[in-house]
């Protein structure tokens, strides 16, 4: 305390002014983030412990017991075991297809105009949203007319029911959340790539390394920051996703493609049980920050090492 | 100078009543959220117009809500940010709506006389009449002749046992899927299911009691052994990918000629039979009839239901903006107004006080509308349940129709949701 005031006091006036200054532009973003983050937040765990309808603002204490009835309630742990699936499932493939990509995409032997073009082609469907991929992907996978069994058709093939043969449907699932969201980590491990020293290539290159030796230990160990933020963020997306597993597959068949967060929003909007869905609210929430807590000591470990 | 003078005196006169007109009513806008946006033509280029025409100091603002309805409206309930105009089914949050005071009881309105009883009924909650319908809903088999003529069939089947055979026909003659429906949409993938168990346990119980005991959560599926039998018979007759097809699709599959058959409700008649229409070349192979799911010699049991309803804000407001959302409700009630809202939609008619020349439905729909009023009947679907029964008894449906369970597991499966999940009334 005594250090604080002794700090306070030995801030010159152009110091406080600037410290003033700072405090004012922070204001506004400090005040959307009370209203659009801190207080919902808070409102959903106060919910989660209440049962409250969606119309009015009567509550009444129930404790537990939400949390208590969810595990009972229709499809619950099928539910859990699709979010799982699809998160781990998406992000393994976004993040291993997008290095993959990046790297292709940073090779030397493309000219600087078909680079581009394919950096855009393979951003393009990040400026997409949720809700208009999910409606391509369904148009893709319908059984009649569908655009992938006219094309299995017209060589001959059996057309595939993608959206309601269990396995299969959440393959096609996790394949259109790969589509619409690798753009962004490839821009993340481009920008990765390009910030490796070309001196140690060359080093490793006149040290007789190969190919296959200077991508295992020089770029994969440079890259564990960008893998990092994008095993996070991708992983925080996935868990997240709501409307493009909901549009492609509306959660069949049965509940294997149903997400958390669909399960949320029936609570919330359709049965009118704010409480029930807050809860699982609550649980989403703890859940991902255990994951990305775990995904971050991990990661941050590898690249320490490295 | 003079004419000057009669000129200004002119422009007064024709000026004054306009000012006493201000005067009378200050300008107000009212809101009205509209849920089918399938007569949102209608809205724009008749009842808007008329009604604006009519009363000119009130503008009335639709939002059009789609699919995504209930969604905002939740959301905007919660944000006590409602509309002067609301457009209500039944289900939970609309009796929240009027046990929170948020809707206006319509039992104190003249206009709700005109509409019968048993439609007052279906929006009737804890004693009080949140909505007024605008038409009447059930449920319909529509063919395509042509396909089923190609499989030997010149009239349309008259009893399951028939059904069946035709699916049976169907198949194996023209190798076309025999039967679809929208599985995507509830109130559809229900509807094949209900008219099995409304022709099996209808003559048994008579009117009302199926309902009743669906309500009360007492209803046993796995009671009537039957009820599991048809469906495991109908299950392999549908077209691939049924369990998820909207009712676009079904309109798209009856046009490209991917099924014979389709169950759907008199709304989609339109988009329906133009697909057969166009799909065939030709009016004559067209035809709707009552689902033929009745034993032979037996009345055919149909579903209905209320079509969604008009509901009125209670939301305290400014009493220019009160008066003017009731100026509205009543006008919409009028035969003459009314008519535009239920022959967009090709609904068959509720309101009592219009006229036969006022109404104008589908062809199709037309010819079997007396039949329709004849016919014994069921509630659909949505009038009975809870939105976790809809959630669960819809999946396992769902996953009848793609081949992923068989018939008598989902209907026990059923028996066991209804118990755990029952209006309780």
């Amino acid at each position: 305390m005594a250090k604080s005031v002794a700090a306070r006091k030995s801030l010159s006036g152009l110091e406080r002014s600037r410290v003033r200054t700072g405090l004012v532009f922070l204001i506004p973003a400090a005040l959307l983030c009370i209203v659009f983050i801190v207080i919902p937040l808070i409102s959903v765990v106060v919910y989660s412990f209440n049962e409250k309808s969606s119309v009015g603002s009567a509550m009444t204490y129930v404790g537990l017991e939400n949390f208590k009835t969810l595990p009972t309630t229709e499809g619950f742990w099928q539910m859990v075991w699709a979010t799982m699936l699809f998160a781990f499932g998406s992000t393994i493939l976004i993040v291993v297809l997008s290095f993959i990509v990046a790297m292709a995409l940073d090779s030397k032997r493309l000219d600087y105009i078909s680079r581009n073009v394919f950096r855009a082609m393979w951003f393009f469907p990040c400026i997409l949203s949720g809700s208009v991929v999910g409606i391509l992907w369904r148009i893709m996978y319908t059984y009649n007319n569908g655009v992938i069994n006219s094309v299995l058709k017209s060589l001959g093939a059996t057309p595939v029911n993608w959206l309601e043969t269990y396995g299969l449907t959440n393959f096609a699932v996790i394949i259109a959340s790969v589509w619409s969201q690798m753009g962004l980590c490839i821009v993340i491990f481009l920008a990765g790539l390009q910030s490796i020293p070309t001196e140690l290539l060359e080093a490793a290159a006149i040290d007789g390394a190969g190919h296959g030796q200077v991508r295992t230990h020089i770029i994969l160990p440079m890259m564990a920051p960008s893998i990092t933020i994008n095993v996070l963020t991708t992983s925080i997306a996935a868990f997240k996703m709501y409307e493009l597993p909901w549009i492609i597959s509306k959660g069949l068949p049965g509940y294997s493609t149903r997400l958390l967060t669909q399960r949320i929003h029936f609570f919330g909007f359709e049965s009118s049980k704010f409480g029930l869905g807050s809860a699982l609210s609550v649980i989403l929430i703890l859940v991902i920050t255990a994951i990305s807590l775990i995904q971050l000591v991990v990661l941050r470990r590898r690249e320490d090492i490295y | 100078m003079k004419k000057t003078i009669l000129a200004l005196l002119l422009v007064l006169t024709m000026l004054m009543p306009m000012a006493a007109l201000a005067e009378e009513h200050t300008p107000v806008t009212i809101e009205a959220w509209i849920v089918q946006t399938d007569f949102s033509d209608a809205w724009d280029e008749q009842i808007k117009p008329k009604f604006e025409e009519e009363y000119p100091w009130i503008t009335v603002d639709a939002v059009g809500l789609g699919e995504a309805n209930q969604d905002f409206i939740t959301a905007k309930i919660a944000a006590e940010d409602t509309p002067d105009l609301w457009q209500v089914d039944n289900v939970q949050t609309y009796y929240d709506a009027i046990d929170n005071g948020l809707l206006v009881d319509l039992n104190t309105l003249e206009v709700s006389k005109d509409i019968p009883e048993a439609y007052r009924e279906a929006f009737t909650h804890n004693g009080k009449l949140f909505g007024l319908t605008q038409g009447a809903a059930f449920s319909v088999l529509y063919l395509n002749m042509q396909i089923l003529e190609e499989a030997g069939w010149t009239e349309a089947p008259t009893n399951w046992d028939e059904f069946i055979q035709c699916c049976a026909d169907v198949q194996e003659k023209t190798g076309v899927a025999p039967l679809t429906l929208a599985g995507d949409k509830t109130t559809t993938c229900w509807m094949l299911y209900e008219l099995i168990i409304a022709n099996i346990v209808g003559d048994q119980l008579g009117l009302g009691v199926y309902e009743e005991q669906f309500k009360a959560g007492t209803f046993d599926f796995t009671a009537y052994p039957e009820i599991a039998e048809h469906l495991a018979q109908v299950a392999p007759y549908m077209l691939t990918g049924t369990g998820s097809m909207t009712e676009d699709d079904v309109t798209a599959a009856m046009t490209d000629g991917a099924a014979a058959m389709c169950v759907a409700g008199n709304w989609t008649s339109n988009n329906i039979c133009s697909g057969i229409e166009e799909c065939t070349g030709d009016a004559k192979y067209v035809k709707a009839v009552l689902a033929p799911f009745n034993a032979a010699g037996a009345p055919v049991w149909i579903s209905v239901s209320p079509e969604t309803a008009f509901g009125l804000s209670n939301a305290p407001d400014d009493p220019a903006v009160v008066e003017a959302r009731e100026i509205f409700f009543n006008w919409i009630f009028q035969p003459e107004n009314f008519k535009m809202i239920q022959n967009a939609r090709g609904t068959v008619p509720v309101l009592s006080t219009m006229t036969e020349d006022q109404i104008v439905l589908p062809a199709a729909i037309a010819e079997i509308v007396p039949a329709m009023g004849a016919a014994p009947f069921v509630s659909m679907g949505f009038n009975l349940w809870t939105a976790e029964f809809k959630d669960a008894a819809c999946t396992a449906l769902k996953d009848v129709y793609g081949g992923n369970k068989d018939a008598a597991t989902a209907v026990a499966e059923m028996t066991e949701l209804l118990k755990q999940y029952n209006r309780g009334e």
